[in-house]
């Protein structure tokens, strides 16, 4: 190979054509992101200074003025909603022991007299007296009807049923549970 | 055809490199220090910037919800009928008294036998350990036990007891022991004391359901209610001192 078919001046304008590309990219990629970055954080520092957090504590300051001159109304109403709570509170835990006697003694038959009547801690004993048989036994089975709807009473216990032939009275003793 | 390319000299790091390196990459050195700029404003600037921002942001959502709360309880107060409110509340704390309410308690049971033709004997009060202020129930509650005589016959009796679920103060009968015309009736009258008044305008005020206003509509007709005899006045609303515990006036 001869001195004259070597080109180096070709080999040399290639790599700086290249060289000139490349800082020209590097100098595009810095243009652009400084101009990124500084448009994100000025964007973001108006963005942030421009929250109307003090207007709207401002008028937070002003309700809150407003709603002192209604502090009186504030104060019944709370106690009135306290009250509410408390009384239906009580209301729904209380026992209706009249509702229970009176579904029983309607079963009652007139004839029939409640010699009787303890209810405690839901439990009802009842002595009951007459002188029909039959008006017992009626009773029993009313009782028992009432027992089986599981309305008013549960667990009904007949505890004695006893008859006094000198002064011809039936007495029939009961419990029962309060539902 | 092979070429060996071999050189005798060394290269070392000397200030002469130096000096042909920065000759080599100068155009490239503005560049780079623009791109690290930017690099460190984004990490030491711009990030802590954008978490400032969702801080705000969460600050300002926070602001306005409280604001949103403010404006609907001073609306919501500026609709409430105040006399109103003053009069359910006398009705309310006629059935439910802040405190231990004899006179109340006694001219109910007047009221209820006139009522129930029941007639009334010996009473005693069971008024459990006085220096406690308050004899609390599974209900935290506090409540005051009597023992009724009452004379009647069982529907009259019945009658009272059902009677006395309707009247003020609030009270219900646990005990019945009785033969054809006398029983003794276990009855216990609850009370409460107001609470404490740790009212804060920041909170949302819940308005009360048609429910508790129908109920409330409802404690008007029952007995012993119009009676101003109560030994318990309102509290003065208009002070706002707020006290603790048991004391029956909240302020």
């Amino acid at each position: 190979m001869s001195s004259s078919e070597i080109n180096l001046i070709a080999g040399k304008t290639f790599s700086l054509e290249k060289r000139i590309k490349e800082v020209k990219i590097f100098r595009v990629i810095a243009i652009i992101s400084l101009v990124i970055v500084s448009l994100i954080s000025i964007i973001l520092f108006i963005i942030t200074i421009t929250l109307p957090i003090s207007t709207v504590k401002n008028e937070q300051e002003q309700t809150l003025s407003s709603i002192s001159v209604l502090h009186n109304k504030l104060a019944s109403y709370s106690l009135v909603v306290d009250r509410v709570q408390n009384i239906k509170a009580v209301i729904s835990t209380r026992k209706y022991y009249g509702k229970t006697l009176d579904e029983i003694l309607k079963n009652v038959p007139p004839s029939l007299a409640v010699g009787t009547m303890t209810l405690d801690a839901g439990e009802i004993k009842m002595i009951v007296t007459g002188s029909s048989l039959q008006d017992v036994n009626l009773l029993i089975n009313n009782l028992i009807t009432l027992n089986n709807g599981k309305k008013f009473i549960k667990n009904l216990i007949i505890n004695s049923l006893s008859l006094n032939a000198q002064g011809g009275t039936v007495s029939l003793s009961f419990q029962a549970d309060k539902i | 055809m092979e070429i060996k390319i071999t050189s005798s000299k060394k290269i070392t790091l000397n200030q002469d490199f130096a000096k042909a390196w920065l000759r080599d990459y100068k155009d490239f050195a503005l560049p780079a220090l623009v791109i690290l700029g930017c690099i460190l404003v984004l990490i030491f600037i711009v990030i802590p910037q954008v978490n400032q921002f969702f801080v705000s942001k969460k600050q300002l959502d926070y602001e306005t919800q409280k604001l949103s709360v403010l404006k609907n309880n001073y609306n919501f107060l500026l609709s409430l009928d105040e006399n109103k409110a003053n009069d359910d509340l006398k009705v309310l704390s006629k059935t439910l008294p802040a405190g231990k309410d004899f006179i109340g308690i006694l001219s109910a049971l007047s009221a209820v036998s006139s009522k129930t033709n029941v007639s009334i004997g010996n009473f005693s009060f069971s008024l459990g350990d006085l220096s406690k202020n308050s004899q609390a129930t599974n209900l935290s509650s506090p409540i005051i036990s009597i023992d009724v005589g009452v004379n009647g016959d069982a529907q009259s009796i019945i009658k009272f007891i059902n009677e006395l679920n309707n009247t003020a103060p609030l009270s219900e009968v646990t005990v019945v022991k009785g033969t054809a015309n006398a029983n003794i009736l276990t009855i216990i009258f609850h009370y409460k004391p107001f609470p404490p008044q740790n009212i804060s305008d920041e909170k949302q005020v819940p308005p009360i359901s048609s429910d508790d206003k129908a109920f409330i509509n409802d404690l008007y007709s029952w007995n012993n209610i119009s009676d101003d005899s109560s030994l318990f006045s309102l509290p003065d609303v208009s002070s706002s001192s707020s006290s603790a515990g048991t004391n029956p006036s909240p302020f």
